[in-house]
């Protein structure tokens, strides 16, 4: 299981994979020369293999600094002839779309693959929203794979596909094929040649006149995709009642059928090329069928290409009536268009339509089976790890807006420090929205003095974001006399995404050691008045950002701990414990400050004794709630 | 006492909010809610208590005069009570004796307000055991800072008057708190929060036996020092109010201002202070706006009156008689504000808003007609 497994040249062996590690072993069975990406959830793992084994097999594997650089260098590897690899989740191909847009147009050479990872509910992304919407207005080919196995096919053909039509292929994932387990069953790894041979009489550009070439393209890969093995049916030949599913509803909508025992009397329709459709293939099934119901993940882009198909050839087919998300037939429980897909969904509208008797899973709860059910279960938020530092900055500026008096504002950014929009981070932020947008909002919130708008403002941002996509906003509001102040929250990794290296991290992706691109040298190179400040130090840290944020212009400030898994893992530090004897518990005016405000997960509540404790087995020792405690009960083990 | 059951919300909606926080620390530090940073005194969180120490040691929250004079001066108090027109008390609050003081010979040399009664009086106290620690503000005005001297030198550190409002009484809630009887120097505000807080027996104000409130018409707020730096005046040595201008002091050089020039960094909660000479402090202390080198000296207490003989017979203290003709200005001076607060706390009671303290509507029309 894991990176030995995706090495092993055992073909025909048949291993325990997810769906990432299964691209990956996609990409090597393809001979991947060139793999880089920005770390997002759910398609981080993808990269993080391949660099995990990149020395073993000799292919390069970086982090970039954003998912625009990611792609363009593995552009560049492919207009060398190379096979090129980039991952990201589906908010970095809204960063890496201007290139992709570009690039599209003039086409590549070697093999250009992108794994796009859809997080469809959100599970660990701000949004979700589909990227074959995206593809499809980029005129580039989507495979959307429904197993993980195929998850490994489809990434290698797309090296083929992308090399036989000349330009990029997109492979759309979703958090439930990269995150899930699944038998793979190896195949050959390809010896590529490792020869790059860009010639200078080679031209790749980007004109509006290569519009008509990237749709003849388009053309080519629609004939290639009508002989696809990755577009199939399953069940009967002629049925009334016709599935057409893609991605994770291929599997959902077998189950559904198994369990409801329809297996015998509806077809599944499985095109594995969502874009462009695989038209005669489509119009095929749709041939002879009454009713087609519609299951893909988020919105209704199978559904709308193929009402549109069905629109165009309606005289040589008979009625049908459709069901699906666009209709609003197909829903979960945040409606149609919205939410991630489930078998019980597709079993719900199944059942419906063929008159099954069946009682969702999900059905709705009485008001006393809800509270029966809510008392067995703990209650769970989001919450930051113990010892995390964000959560001391966190309290460091809420304390200091507070003494600051002025309603200041905090504009969020993205990473585990979104969690400041939550309880967790005390509710802090104002606005969060994506990568970089904190600094360029307090650009604009910082000019609007002249109307009125006098409230302090504070941009918090996180080391990998600033590289990521601060640094340009920053620029803008130094040229342009914004007047806030910068908060770069320092742990030393990309650490929401698994601990990624960035380029203030001293590592590359491969583990080797690598030049610092200090984030206080960054700023100061660019004139800004730049203060490194520790946030376990409350009161001094709150010092620091009452003093900046007095300060006029655009200032920045460093808060640096590093990231608490991180240092526990490379360091113990010293033991925290509570003197029950000194805290003053439920009599206190704190009313369990510890555990109900501040919230650290190794603050706990000794309910026997109706004090304060420590859980030691999670407790990493930062001491933050040692300055904290009003009653001075909580301390470092030995004063005690 | 009149005591109201009220808690964070309230003291946030009726003193943080409406900008009445006087920055005398009796809330800072008893909570994790409530910090201080430097002069700055803010609600952070909400704690959804719904009664809480903080309103009610809160020297703008509901403060009941005539019980804590009678707390703190016994049977003085309601000889006070009484309102004499022609009394002095009925304006300067309880007063056993007023002079113009100054230290006396045995108390060291030292650079302190005027006559430095105040630093020689806590010298005294420190050194002689009547006391193990003091609270002080010290550094100088631009980089004020709360101290809790134990030493004579630390008091020593702490001369001179600071005129930005610093949250001193949050020491008394200093878990370390190891020492068994304390002395405060503090403003009128102070002094006031010091005895509520002595009521509710909240952190260490039971130890403090000896409270010299300062006179006070006004401190400065939180913008104070930020100007003072911007107007390269971060590093002066001492500085010095007089009735239109403000004097700072560095080394042998003196910059004068037009008073007017830091009117703006009033705090508005004095504006509506009553008690600009410290009413419930065992001594109070102020300027003579007479003569330089002395203070004036309103001895209150017992404890103070007991202090201040001691005091006198061991030369650390001088005084002569209060001179009978600055008499009147100084009556007008305390009545005229005290006032123009009952004036404003009765417009607000007009407006349905409820004023702070705690008068007889006897009091309060024997002031008005004063």
């Amino acid at each position: 299981m894991g990176w030995q497994d995706i090495v092993r040249e055992e073909p025909g062996k048949q291993v325990l994979l997810n769906g990432n590690e299964a691209m990956a072993r996609g990409a090597l069975e393809a001979g991947v020369h060139f793999v880089s990406a920005y770390p997002g959830s759910p398609s981080s793992e993808v990269t993080g293999v391949l660099a995990q084994v990149s020395k073993n097999f000799n292919f390069y594997v970086e982090w970039s600094v954003n998912e625009i650089v990611a792609l363009e260098g593995a552009a560049g590897a492919s207009f060398a002839g190379l096979r090129a690899l980039c991952t990201m989740k589906a908010d970095g191909l809204n960063v890496a779309y201007d290139f992709l847009t570009s690039m599209n147009l003039g086409g590549c050479r070697g093999g250009l693959v992108l794994v796009v990872a859809d997080d469809p509910f959100g599970h660990s992304s701000l949004k979700e929203y589909d990227s074959r919407f995206l593809a499809a207005a980029a005129w580039v080919p989507v495979l959307e794979p429904s197993t993980v196995q195929e998850a490994r096919d489809m990434v290698k053909w797309a090296f083929a596909l992308s090399e036989q039509i000349k330009g990029p292929v997109i492979v759309r994932s979703v958090t439930r094929i990269s995150h899930s387990r699944g038998i793979v069953t190896l195949k050959a790894m390809k010896q590529m040649a490792q020869e790059a041979d860009f010639k200078p009489t080679q031209q790749f550009h980007t004109f509006a006149r290569f519009h008509q070439e990237v749709r003849e393209r388009l053309k080519q890969v629609e004939e290639l995709f009508a002989v696809s093995p990755f577009n199939f049916s399953f069940g009967p030949e002629k049925a009334d009642l016709t599935v057409f599913t893609c991605g994770t509803g291929w599997l959902y909508t077998k189950e559904a059928l198994f369990s409801l025992q329809l297996e015998d009397q509806i077809k599944i329709v499985r095109p594995g090329t969502p874009f462009p459709l695989p038209k005669q293939f489509i119009l095929g099934h749709l041939s002879g069928t009454k009713k087609v119901v519609f299951i893909e993940e988020t919105r209704p882009f199978l559904e709308e290409k193929v009402l549109a198909l069905y629109a165009l050839h309606s005289e040589n087919l008979s009625q049908i009536k459709f069901y699906g998300k666009a209709t609003g037939h197909v829903a979960g429980l945040r409606g149609p268009e919205c939410g991630e897909m489930n078998t019980d969904i597709v079993r719900e509208v199944l059942a419906r339509l063929t008159g099954r008797p069946y009682h969702a899973s999900a059905a709705p709860l009485t008001k006393e089976e809800k509270k029966s059910l809510q008392a067995l279960l703990p209650p769970r938020d989001y919450v930051l790890c113990p010892g995390c530092p964000h959560r001391a900055s966190f309290w460091v500026v809420k304390s200091a807006l507070a003494l600051e008096g002025n309603n200041g504002m905090v504009i969020g950014d993205i990473g585990c420090y979104s969690m400041g929009a939550m309880e967790t981070g005390f509710n802090l932020f104002n606005t969060l929205h994506c990568m970089g947008a904190s600094a360029g909002i307090a650009n604009g919130l910082s000019k609007l003095q002249s109307y009125g708008f006098k409230q302090p403002v504070v941009a918090m941002v996180g080391d990998s974001t600033f590289y990521h996509a601060v640094i340009p906003a920053l620029i803008n509001g130094r040229w342009n006399k914004a007047n806030y102040l910068c908060i770069v929250l320092d742990n030393g990794v990309t650490a929401m995404t698994g601990h990624q290296p960035h380029p203030g991290s001293g590592k590359n992706a491969v583990g080797e050691e690598a030049e610092v691109i200090s984030i206080e040298e960054v700023a100061k190179s660019l004139g800004f008045m730049v203060k490194v400040s520790d946030p376990f130090r409350y009161t001094e840290a709150i010092h620091d950002v009452l003093k900046l944020i007095r300060m006029p212009g655009l200032k920045i400030l460093i808060l640096r701990q590093p990231c608490a898994l991180v240092a526990n893992r490379e360091q113990k530090r010293r033991k925290v414990v509570v003197r029950q004897e000194l805290c003053r518990g439920d009599a206190c005016g704190c009313m369990r400050f510890c555990t109900r405000v501040w919230g650290c997960p190794a603050n706990v509540w000794d309910k026997k004794h109706e004090v304060a404790a420590i859980d030691p087995a999670i407790c990493v020792g930062c001491g933050v709630c040692i300055e904290l405690c009003p009653a001075g009960a909580i301390v470092w083990e030995g004063n005690d | 006492m009149k005591v109201s059951p009220k808690g964070a919300p309230q003291l946030k909606e009726e003193v943080f909010e409406p900008g009445l926080c006087t920055a005398c620390g009796g809330c800072v530090g008893y909570c994790p809610y409530i910090k201080a940073a430097a002069d700055r005194v803010a609600m952070i969180y909400p704690c959804n208590c719904e009664e809480g120490q903080c309103y009610q040691v809160c020297p703008r929250t509901l403060t009941d005069l005539p019980f804590f004079r009678a707390q703190v001066f016994g049977e003085r108090a309601l000889e006070f009570n009484k309102f004499n027109q022609d009394s002095l008390e009925a304006v300067l609050g309880v007063c056993r004796a007023l002079y113009f003081a100054r230290a006396g010979a045995a108390a060291g040399s030292f650079q302190g307000q005027y006559g430095g009664v105040t630093t020689s009086l806590m010298r005294y106290v420190l050194a002689t055991g009547k006391i193990d620690g003091a609270l002080l503000v010290g550094g100088k005005p631009a980089q004020p800072r709360p101290v809790l001297a134990t030493t004579i030198q630390q008091v020593e550190a702490c001369t001179g008057s600071k005129y930005a409002a610093f949250p001193t009484l949050s020491m008394l809630y200093q878990p370390t708190q190891n020492l068994s009887s304390l002395g405060l120097v503090g403003r009128p505000c102070q002094v006031t929060a010091l005895r509520k807080m002595q009521q509710v027996k909240a952190g260490a104000a039971g130890q403090v036996k000896l409270a010299i409130g300062l006179f006070c018409f006004w401190s400065l707020g939180p913008e104070f020092i930020p100007w003072l730096i911007e107007m390269g005046l971060g590093l002066i040595d001492k500085m010095d109010v007089t009735v239109d201008e403000v004097l700072f002091q560095k080394g042998e050089e003196v910059i004068r201002q037009n008073l007017a020039e830091i009117r703006s960094f009033i705090k508005p909660s004095c504006q509506l202070c009553y008690d600009p000479v410290a009413e419930l402090a065992d001594l109070a202390v102020g300027s003579t706006e007479y003569e330089a080198d002395w203070n004036t000296l309103i001895v209150r207490s017992q404890a103070g009156e007991n202090l201040v003989k001691e005091a006198l017979q061991q030369d650390i203290l001088e005084v002569k008689p209060y001179p009978k003709e600055r008499l009147p200005l100084l009556k007008q001076a305390v009545l005229t504000k005290k006032q123009r607060v009952l004036q404003a706390l009765k417009a607000e009671k007009e407006n349905n808003r409820v004023g702070y303290l705690n008068l007889s509507p006897a009091e309060i029309n024997f002031y008005l007609k004063l």
